[in-house]
């Protein structure tokens, strides 16, 4: 490791500049887990056009704590409100909002803010060791393996995301299908852009982010929501636990970031899994099984850990091979090459001042949640009472403000409608989101390999599996695949027989 | 089955046959293009030809899927509740924003073209005190304008410059 970047990038993150930034992040990402109909992905979209102005360094601090504080903002409502303000934050409804109306809501909120901590602490610290060494894995990896591991990553986000696997990798063919829309850079043809020369350059990530979550999701909430303030749960005195809680919490804070971290990391496609996992896990082990269901604070400390240390995980490939695993990764991706900078495995020897500024300030920022989070959460419940028509309506004014600032042009505003439709039309469907936004942007930059590969090989095909990495990546992809339906399968017939 | 089932069957169908048809549109675009003369690189086609096939026998299984009786679950809703009856008047009031929105942007500008789809939309989720609203519409317009403009150095229309023939757009 390099100490000398190392320290420099920890005096960096201390300067008055980048702590005031993460400060804002923390806030704004705070701001965006308590309100429901905007997250993290849709946030930092609306946010790219500081990179116009502001400095690399402070633009990527904020983004980054925008990312963390997310997940932070995204209990309090899950316990006083019962609805998550983002979709990592769900499994925290169930227990959470349990424990609230039976007047533990402080409990609840202390054992939540504390785990996430934790969980933050601990993942970035495990980020900071482990991407400089998987950074270096990817310097030796061939463009066959880049592919193989977009590959997987395709595989895995589309069949593990929505209710089913078909479903899930329609929505990555469609994005893979938005993705080849442009001039190809190499040979120059013009793929689906049916002579409309505004299409040439493709459609930005940004266009397709906003218009899926701020318009597919207007749409949406008009044709089919029933809006009304849900009730809020009371919350006096302060946020804190008992010695008891405590003795409750701290091993689901350490299992919920040992299942977070590494779902963050491989290309799982977001916080919903992880969260999950987390939730069933503890109810296997608690002692107090009766209690889950009625407010158990093991299915909040948990989840809530789980998906703090899974945003920390997404960072890992994001940093260190230029992967995005999560629609969030996917646009802090963007944000780097509004600066022209490519993360991957190079970016740790071309850029190791901002890479641990960047990672110095996630744990600065992690320590300012805390200490912010929990004094403040009157303020976050007044918030809640914005009405839900302002707030959308007000989301949907940045979106268009955010894709119109892109290129100063009202074709962006329509290919944000018609994407807006589709989205609008997934959800009404059950087609999951995400996968979609990761076909369109891993799609080209997995073509990129697959062209390399050939090159290398001269056209023949047998190169995409001729590594000894490729051939583990496709099999793990197999039994993805496979794996769980013939489970699934043989499960039954046992059951069956008995 | 309901009449109700039915009726949601028949629109998955409908939407699933669109998907269907959006890869046989990515299949035939990739028959169209012309092979570079390029000697060395890969031609744009696989990539292309690879994805189609993809989303064809997908959307051709969820069609059969459909057909079944297997459904898609409608997403739940955040901060309210999902009703199994479609709002259409509400859902064309917000496409009709937005709608307006882009065409009165290069022509009337920011300002007002925001407030239009600021209003609307709040209007057609069911804020209903229509004058409290405008001012609220045209206030936050402003701010957005000027934060925009001032602070981060945007350049949003301003609208009413006929020194300027036919502000961004170029026709297409």
């Amino acid at each position: 490791m390099d100490y000398n970047a190392f320290l420099e990038g920890f005096a960096n993150s201390l300067t008055l500049t980048n702590l005031g930034f993460g400060l804002l992040g923390t806030i704004l990402g705070t701001l965006v887990g308590v309100l429901p109909g905007i997250g993290p992905a849709l946030a930092i979209s609306l946010l790219l056009p500081i990179t116009f102005t502001v400095e690399p360094q402070s633009a990527l601090i904020m983004f980054a704590a925008i990312y963390y504080g997310t997940m932070y903002g995204g209990s309090t409502t899950s316990i006083l409100l019962n609805t998550p303000g983002e979709s990592g934050s769900m499994m925290t409804a169930l227990e959470g909002n349990k424990m609230a109306r039976a007047g533990r809501a402080g409990a609840a909120l202390a054992t939540a803010a504390i785990g996430s901590f934790v969980a933050g602490a601990i993942a970035t610290g495990i980020l900071a060791l482990a991407a400089p060494f998987i950074a270096d894995l990817g310097l030796r990896l061939t463009p066959a393996d880049f592919f193989a591991l977009m590959v997987l990553a395709f595989g895995t986000v589309g069949s593990v995301m929505g209710s089913s696997p078909v479903r899930g990798l329609i929505s990555m063919s469609v994005g893979l299908g938005i993705g080849l829309i442009g001039m190809d850079p190499q040979s120059g043809a013009q793929r689906l852009t049916f002579d409309a020369v505004q299409a040439m350059d493709g459609i930005p990530t940004v266009i397709i982010i906003v218009s899926l979550f701020a318009l597919g999701e207007a749409l949406y909430v008009a044709m089919r929501g029933q809006m009304g303030l849900s009730k809020i749960n009371s919350f006096a005195g302060r946020a804190s636990m008992t010695r008891e809680d405590w003795r409750r919490s701290w091993k689901p804070w350490l299992r919920g970031t040992a299942i977070g971290f590494p779902a963050g990391v491989l290309p799982a496609g977001g916080s919903e899994l992880p969260t999950f996992l987390s939730y069933t896990l503890e109810k296997k082990l608690s002692k107090n099984k009766s209690e889950f269901g009625h407010g158990a604070i093991e299915g909040v400390a948990g989840p809530e850990a789980a998906n703090n240390a899974n945003a920390a995980g997404a960072l890992v490939p994001l940093l260190a091979l230029g992967l995005p695993t999560s629609a969030t990764a996917a646009v802090i991706l963007v944000a780097f090459q509004q600066f022209k900078i490519q993360p991957g495995p190079l970016l740790f020897t071309e850029q190791p001042v901002l890479v641990w500024t960047l990672i110095a300030s996630l744990f600065l920022g992690n320590l300012l949640l805390l200490v912010v989070n929990l004094p403040l959460i009157k303020v976050w419940v007044k918030l809640l009472q914005i009405p839900v028509p302002y707030l959308y309506a007000g989301i949907m004014v940045f979106a268009m403000v955010g894709a119109y600032a892109l290129k100063n042009s009202t074709f962006d505003l329509w290919s944000a409608l018609v994407i807006g439709v589709l989205g609008l039309l997934f959800r009404r469907y059950g087609y999951p989101i995400t996968p979609l936004i990761l076909g369109a942007i891993l799609g080209p930059m997995a073509e990129v390999e697959f062209r390399r590969a050939l090159q290398i090989s001269q056209g023949d095909y047998l190169t995409l599996v001729s590594t000894p990495f490729s051939i583990v990546l496709y099999s793990a992809l197999a039994l993805a695949l496979i794996g769980p339906p013939l489970w699934r399968k043989t499960r039954g017939l046992r059951q069956n027989t008995n | 089955m309901s009449s109700l089932a039915t009726k949601g069957a028949k629109g998955e169908l409908v939407f699933t046959s669109f998907l269907f048809a959006l890869s046989i549109v990515i299949l035939w675009d990739t028959t169209q293009l012309t092979e570079s003369a390029l000697t060395g690189s890969v031609s744009p086609k696989a990539f292309a030809f690879g994805v189609g096939g993809l989303l064809f026998a997908l959307s051709a299984f969820q069609i059969a899927q459909v057909l079944r009786g297997k459904l898609g679950e409608p997403e739940g809703i955040e901060g309210g509740e999902a009703t199994s009856k479609a709002n259409w008047k509400a859902l064309g009031l917000v496409v009709s924003a937005i709608v307006l929105h882009i065409v009165l942007l290069p022509f009337l500008g920011f300002m007002i073209a925001s407030t239009v789809l600021f209003f609307l939309v709040a209007f057609a989720l069911g804020e209903k005190r229509w004058l409290k609203l405008l001012i609220i519409s045209a206030a936050l317009s402003a701010i957005v304008y000027f934060g925009f403009t001032e602070a981060l150095q945007l350049d949003l229309p301003f609208g009413f410059d006929f020194t300027q023939t036919t502000p961004v757009e170029e026709e297409w």
